[in-house]
């Protein structure tokens, strides 16, 4: 089995015919990774979108240095977007679906790990928490 | 191999093998099935105010992320070195590009352990970390529980559940002949005592969190001393320490206005008064049974100098592993999330290695049929590059900036 794909795989397509300077892509990618610490490292002084969409940027770029090199992916037929497109789509699809929840959700969030947060002091959420069915609630809504 | 097959005439289907047609739907999958845990962390991390960034909170170590990152890539290449070398027909070369894999692969992991301790230590753990000061001391009141439990089990002989063990704690370390064993049941008493005291007070929603902490603090340096006039007290003792209150850095005023608040609500300080260094301090607690048969206890700070001590009997070291874990709001999401994301990755990993011992056991016997091999599972460990190179920033850069 593995003779015959063997032989099949090295004559149509022959990988040598599409020489790629690995090591190259390899720096690419190493100097990509110190772009995306070197943001941690400054992240006070540039603004935080900024620093969020620039990691992300760097990330995607390595991920396209991986696929269209290191998978080959550049040197394939067009089968490659009847496997990738797919789910790609679903993928995103799935984080579009699951939107609704995390920005557009009509309810305030009322879980006890929100007044901790939102309380000034450790103490008056623990008061709030003690006295959580008591009339004493009102007084500490405001917080 | 010389038996080969010819090449077919006519090739049907598309122009690649099935192993690898099979291997990249199987990667089609794979990236499903990772966005799926990618989409729920970014939801849930938008869905909780106050998820937790702090590193020295999660303790994410972004040293570690980024080596890893780094090691991960250079592995990658390593393998697509293989797979060229394969191609070349230079097996040798091949064989050596793998082990180098191979040994970054563990060496991934190891880094992925060092990590994974930190977290254990700090028990940053899913279902472990307390949310509100609530949790917290309701944690560390089942902690304790737990402890004057398992030791009652231990200590007292018979078959009788341990909630009448507990009761029959004082008599057995009156009836017991062994010194050793009537001690650690005397300690046990003291302890029991000191823990219902606390869990009644728990009940009664009157503990707060600082408080709860001092409480822990002085449990944790119970003890019993001797002194040279012939008197013993039992309390939590501090010998040679300055003292660390937790008012420290509030100055004086206020710390006279918060004890005097104690007083006034009848609630009795626990905190640790300013002495010099070279006394020792010990919280003498007296339980006086009212007229309506209610029992009080008043404790009282008692300053003693070196001098005066005869001997010193620790009690509360059997509990000083016990103590009250930082509340941490949306922890066990954290947690969760961390786990499963890197979790899965780390078994991603797993599985590339064991799909590299295969032709590395061949040895000086690779040959070309083991190139369809090489060239399928580099491109799953590809896979498994790719996802860090997402997983690196979305939970270590990041949380925090958005």
């Amino acid at each position: 089995m593995s003779e015959i794909s063997h032989d099949t795989g090295s004559h149509a397509h022959d990988d040598t015919h599409h020489y790629v300077n690995y090591f190259l892509i390899f720096i690419a990618l190493c100097i990509c990774t110190g772009i995306s610490v070197l943001f941690d490292v400054f992240k006070g002084g540039i603004p935080k979108s900024a620093l969020v969409f620039g990691v992300m940027a760097v990330a995607v770029a390595k991920a396209l240095f991986v696929m269209t090199y290191f998978m080959h992916l550049k040197f394939e037929g067009a089968w490659k977007f009847i496997i990738l497109a797919p789910t790609a789509i679903l993928a995103v699809g799935l984080m579009i679906a699951l939107a609704p929840d995390m920005a557009m959700h009509y309810y305030t969030n009322d879980a006890p790990q929100v007044k901790w947060v939102g309380g000034e002091h450790a103490e008056e959420v623990a008061e709030t928490e003690h006295s959580e069915h008591s009339e004493h609630q009102h007084e500490h809504g405001g917080h | 191999m010389s038996h080969a097959p010819a090449k077919p005439a006519v090739h049907m289907g598309l122009p690649l093998p099935n192993s690898k047609l099979g291997m990249w739907l199987f990667l089609g999958t794979e990236i499903m099935f990772f966005t799926a845990f990618i989409g729920t962390y970014i939801v849930l991390y938008f869905g909780s105010p106050g998820w937790p960034t702090d590193n020295n909170i999660t303790h994410l170590k972004i040293w570690a992320g980024g080596t890893n990152t780094f090691v991960l890539l250079a592995s990658s290449y390593f393998v697509v070195v293989a797979h060229e070398a394969m191609a070349a027909k230079n097996y040798k070369k091949a064989w050596n590009f793998l082990a180098l894999t191979m040994t970054l692969a563990f060496l991934f992991l190891g880094i992925k352990g060092i990590e994974y301790k930190g977290k254990f230590d700090h028990h940053i753990l899913p279902g472990q970390i307390p949310e509100t000061s609530l949790q917290a001391i309701r944690q560390v009141e089942g902690k304790l529980e737990g402890y004057v439990n398992e030791t009652t089990d231990r200590l007292v002989p018979g078959d009788d559940p341990v909630h009448i063990k507990l009761l029959n704690v004082s008599t057995e370390a009156g009836e017991t002949k062994d010194p050793d064993k009537k001690r650690q049941l005397d300690d046990l008493g003291l302890i029991t005592a000191e823990f219902n005291r606390f869990r009644a007070e728990v009940s009664a929603n009157t503990l707060e969190l600082e408080e709860a902490q001092q409480r822990i603090e002085n449990l944790h340096h119970l003890a019993v001393v001797k002194l040279k006039d012939g008197r013993e007290i039992t309390g939590a003792y501090f010998p040679e320490e300055p003292p660390k209150d937790a008012h420290a850095g509030h100055g004086e005023a206020e710390g006279e206005a918060k004890h005097a608040h104690r007083r006034e609500t009848g609630d009795v300080s626990l905190h640790r008064p300013e002495v010099a260094k070279e006394t020792r301090l010990i919280l003498e607690s007296n339980s006086n049974t009212a007229e309506d048969g209610s029992v009080q206890v008043s404790h009282q700070w008692v300053v003693l100098s070196p001098g005066d001590v005869e001997e010193v009997h620790h009690v509360g070291e059997g509990v000083e592993h016990i103590h009250i874990q930082s509340v941490i709001p949306y922890g066990n999401l954290f947690a969760s999330m961390y786990f499963l994301m890197t979790g899965f990755h780390a078994i991603h990993v797993l599985v590339g290695m064991t799909l590299f011992v295969f032709p590395l056991l061949r040895g000086s016997r690779l040959d070309a049929s083991w190139a369809d091999w090489v060239e399928n599972s580099g491109l799953y460990w590809h896979f498994v590059d790719l996802v860090w190179i997402f997983l690196f920033p979305l939970l270590y850069i990041v949380p925090g900036n958005i």
